[in-house]
Order: C-alpha cells, then structure tokens, then sequence
C-alpha cells in the first residue's frame, strides 16, 4: 500500500494544466481541403492519443516533481530471529590501551578499537535484530534507540572512535541502557551486553533500583569484560580477605550483584581480542529467538523519480516534433 | 496574356443570342452559309435578291436569300469560393484570366459567379467585354475572403442566362456531391464543363515518413497522421477512387469532368475541346 503526500499541495492546481495538451496537439497544423477524404487509420489514431497521454503525462509529472510528491513513513510488521541488544559500552580511559595495559602501537590495538571491530562484525552476522546503543563513562551517554537500521548502528559503534572519557560509572549506564527497553513491545529476548574493562562499586540506591528494573524488563545479561593484564579479573578471590570489598575489588563484585540479580546472567572474561571474539561468538550463537517487531520505512521523496519521468517523456515529445 | 494563355472552344449546341459574333447560331441575317429562302417582304434586301428563285416562284414573288448569322455566346465561370479553394487562389485568377481572355478573343461575353455561402454581388462580373473592368475584377479577387462552408451553388442559378451558354464550374469538388445532384439538372441548357482542381501536394507530395497534422479549412477539425509509403499509397487511391467517382457523377449529367492538378494551363483546355469536337 503506497501512502502518497505532497509537500505543497497549492501547487496541485497545476495538474488543472494537464488538460492543455487535450486542446493543442504540439504539432502545427497544415491546412488540408478536406479530411473525409483521408483514410482512417487505426495506427495514427493511436500515437495521437499516445502522444496526447505523453504530454500530459509530462504535465502531471512536472506538477507533481514541483508539488514535492514524497511516500509517507510506514511501518511493517516484522517476524524474524534475533533479539533486542542493547549495547553499554566502556568509555572510560583505559579502553584506548590494549590488552597490556599499554598505548596502541601498530601491533597491537587497544580495547576500543577491538571491541568496535568485533562489534561491527557480531552486528553484520545478525540481520534482524533490534539494537540500541548507550554508552557510560563519568555519566551515561545516550547515543542509539532500539533499531534495525543497519548504517546507523555502525555510525554508532565507529563513532566511539573518538578519544575515550573519564571514569567508569557503571550504576548510570546500566540504568540508562535498561531505560531504552522502556516503552518497547515485550517480543523476543531482551539483552544487555556490557561491553567494559573496569568496573566500579555501584552505591546501594542504585542497587535497588538496577534490581527491580533488572526484573521487570525481564533482561538477559551479557558482561563482556575485558581483562587488561594483571589487573584483577571477575572470578579471582582475593588472597587478604580484607581486600574482599567492593572498593577493592569492584569487578569481583559487580560479577557477584549480577549474579545475584536472579536473572539470565553471563560474563565472559576476555584478555585478547581472540578471547573476545569468541566469546561474542557464543552470544551470537544463544540468542535466536523469534521476534516480532515492527519495521520503519522511512519517508521517500518521489519528486526525483518525477522529474526523471518528465524528462524521459520531454526528451521522447522533443524526438517526435523534430522527426 | 500571349496568345499561348488562350484556347479556342465552340459551344456544343447553336447559340440563340440576336448580337452578332463568332459561333454558330439561329438567327438569319448576313453571313456566310445560306440558310434558307425568304420573301422580300420579310427580309428587305434588294442586294440579296435571287433571281432564278424569284422567276421559279409559283406566286411570283421576289425571294431574297438569308444567311445564317455567327451569334455570340455568353461565357461563364462559376467559381467555388469556400475555403477549401483558398490554397487555389493562384489557379483560380490564372483560369479567370485565360477563360476570360479567350471570350474576348471571340467576342463573347464573360461573367463570374462566386460561390460562397452566398452569391455576394462583390464576387461577380456579369457580361463584361472589357479588359479593364476584368483587371479591376481580378485585383478585387485577389483579397477575396473565402467563406469557411460548402459553396452555395442554388444562390448562382439565377444569375445564369436562359440561352445555351459555355459554363465553367471550378472547383475542387472537396464536399459531398449530394449538394450538386439537384443543380447539375438545371443547367441542362447549357454546355457545362467542371473543372476540378486538385494541390498535388495534397496526396502524392505528401511526406513518406514523419507525423502531420491536418486541419479540415472548412470544418476545422484536426487528425494527426503518421505518414509512412503505405499509408500514402492509401491516400492516393483515395483521390483516384474519387476521381472515378467525379467522372462517373458527372457523366452521368452528360459533362466529361476536366482535372488540373497545381497549375492552369490553356493547353490542357484547349485538348479537351478538340477531343470533344472529334
């Protein structure tokens, strides 16, 4: 179903000009003594109307290319396999060095730039889901809605090339990426993938509240956590139990309230980007589940296509009066 | 006009005209051929007087011998003024001037008939003899308005002369010839000769390729053609069929159609009055 609409719809009262070429065939008569002497002849009696519906044709396109003749946003329902990703990544300082620790040089790329570069391809492989993208360093950033629209999702993911941020305040982008699930039609599995090198001790207000909205967008999570070297991971228990705090050690802890949540929970400990890439692998791999949702399609202007077809009609009318 | 724009013609019945002139005719008085004999009381003329008739006389009377008399005849040219013609205008002053001329040579009288929606007396010349006046006629012609409607030829049949005479209808004969069939009766007196002129250009120069436009001169209404060999051969055996078509029609009235196509020419009038009189 075409949904058609003008920008300036005054300019319609020109399509009335369409009725010119009924009036003036183009062609300059010669005088003829008398016609009923002239044979009827079907071919002729067709490229006249022919050449009558060109030109008007011609007028209505002309009309309408000027008028701004556009298809209305529509949307589609969809049915595919995927799920809603919500991508939080890291945008804290330490995600421009690499795995060890250190500046990127041509060898080795830092953090970012893998975790981009896995993230554009896991996008690639997955045609229809849903994904937004949010992003954490001192204060949440908020960088993508929910969508399918492929060429803004890379935009997205290429625009965290820029120069990282402060610190890692995990609590504010968590909140922030559960917060894009608001409003969305409960279809397909809902998934957060925090994509992180550090973590940070998350304050006991926002603990409620992460817990209770964990809950009610029934959320599945993924903890990509990449691990520089020599740096605490996930699962270590530290040696002095007086270090077993969250200030201490907030990776360990993080690990242990997301497991606590209750919730569908995965954390994958990464040190190089391989490790990385295969635990994105996995998560490509789990998650496929029907969902349902509906597609954009976004406004199209069809003044182009107008003038085009005015032209083709105008280049074939000049033909015919100078053959 | 040279001698060469002229052609010689006879009238196919005798004239009755009473003014001496160059064809045959039905009055007695002076001339070359003997007709008949006639008392002198009837024809007062000592000088004509035939003695070996008077003597064979069983009354006794003096016979005088008649001769019969070469009469004058009218010429007339009834021109179709419609639209149509508009593109003949040309032809149409060449033929008045030749027909005319050649009258003059006889010493016949000329007259024209324009035939528009009306016989408007500003198109007609009536019994002229005179070089002059036919020369102000045919400058007054030349901007002559032709009127957009099949010729009124029943307005014209008054003006017509009840003695035999020489008529020329010109036309294009481009209208439908229901419109003549109740004229060409009424001009049974007299020798009629249609001349039909046809614009070669109108069929056989037309283009053998391309998209015309046509618009009727009379009617107004436009067809597009798009011309290529066959649709011109169709169009040329249109205007044979209708050439048939004039001819039997008007034979059938007893007058043998003559056709010019683009130009006049003296000569062509001039063989058809010679194929007639053989």
């Amino acid at each position: 179903m075409m949904n058609l609409a003008v920008d300036t719809p005054w300019w319609l009262a020109g399509l009335l000009l369409t009725v010119l070429p009924l009036f003036n065939s183009g062609i300059q008569p010669s005088t003829y003594p008398w016609l009923p002497l002239l044979p009827i002849d079907p071919l002729s009696q067709a490229i006249s109307v022919l050449l009558r519906a060109c030109a008007m044709a011609t007028m209505a396109a002309l009309v309408l290319g000027l008028a701004g003749l556009h298809e209305t946003e529509q949307s589609r329902e969809c049915i595919a396999y995927g799920a809603n990703i919500v991508l939080l990544l890291d945008r804290s300082n330490s995600m421009d060095n690499t795995f060890a620790g250190k500046t990127p040089d041509g060898a080795n790329e830092s953090k970012a730039t893998a975790a981009r570069r896995l993230l554009s391809d896991f996008v690639e492989q997955r045609p229809h889901d849903l994904l937004g993208i949010a992003e954490y360093s001192t204060a949440p950033l908020f960088v993508l809605p929910l969508t399918d629209n492929k060429a803004a999702i890379h935009a997205a993911i290429n625009a965290t090339a820029t120069p990282a941020l402060a610190y890692t305040h995990v609590s504010k982008g968590l909140s922030m990426a559960l917060d894009l699930f608001k409003d969305q039609p409960l279809s397909g599995s809902r998934i957060v993938l925090l994509v992180s090198d550090g973590a940070a001790a998350i304050d006991p207000d926002s603990e409620l509240q992460l817990r209770l909205a964990f809950k009610r967008q029934n959320i599945r999570l993924y903890w990509l956590f990449l691990r520089t070297a020599n740096s605490p991971g996930i699962f270590d228990k530290p040696q002095d139990p007086r270090d077993d705090n969250a200030g201490a050690m907030p990776e360990r802890y993080l690990h242990l309230f997301f497991s606590s949540l209750n919730i569908p929970y995965q954390a994958y400990q990464a040190e190089s980007p391989g490790a990385m890439q295969q635990a994105i692998a996995d998560i490509n791999r789990l998650e496929h589940a029907p969902l349902h949702y509906r597609e954009r399609i976004p406004k199209r202007d069809l003044s182009g296509d107008c003038y085009l077809w005015a032209t083709g009609l105008l280049a074939m009318l000049l033909a015919v009066k100078f053959f | 006009m040279t001698p060469a724009h002229i052609f010689q013609y006879r009238l196919a019945m005798p004239s009755c005209r009473v003014y001496p002139g160059a064809h045959v005719g039905r009055m007695v008085s002076s001339g070359h051929l003997f007709k008949q004999h006639e008392p002198l009381i009837a024809h007062p003329d000592p000088r004509r007087i035939d003695l070996r008739a008077s003597v064979l006389d069983v009354f006794g009377q003096y016979r005088v011998r008649v001769y019969q008399q070469h009469s004058l005849i009218d010429v007339l040219l009834l021109a179709d003024l419609s639209t149509s013609m508009g593109q003949n205008k040309a032809l149409l002053l060449d033929c008045l001037e030749s027909i005319a001329e050649s009258a003059f040579s006889y010493g016949d009288r000329f007259s024209f008939i324009g035939c528009g929606s009306e016989t408007s007396a500003r198109y007609q010349l009536s019994h002229c003899q005179q070089r002059g006046a036919l020369r102000a006629f045919s400058q007054q012609l030349q901007t002559a308005r032709f009127t957009p409607q099949n010729p009124h030829w029943q307005s014209a049949l008054p003006h017509l002369p009840s003695c035999p005479s020489l008529v020329f209808l010109l036309s294009d004969f481009h209208f439908d010839l229901s419109i003549l069939s109740p004229i060409l009766p009424q001009l049974r007196q007299h020798d009629v000769i249609p001349l039909v002129i046809w614009q070669t250009g109108d069929y056989e120069q037309l283009p053998e390729w391309g998209l015309v436009s046509f618009q009727d001169s009379e009617s107004l209404a436009t067809r597009t053609l798009f011309m290529r060999p066959a649709l011109r051969r169709t169009i040329v055996q249109r205007f044979q069929q209708r050439r048939r078509q004039l001819q039997s029609f008007f034979r059938r009235y007893g007058c043998e159609p003559m056709f010019l196509q683009d130009r006049f020419q003296a000569a062509q009038l001039q063989a058809y009055f010679l194929q007639r009189a053989a």
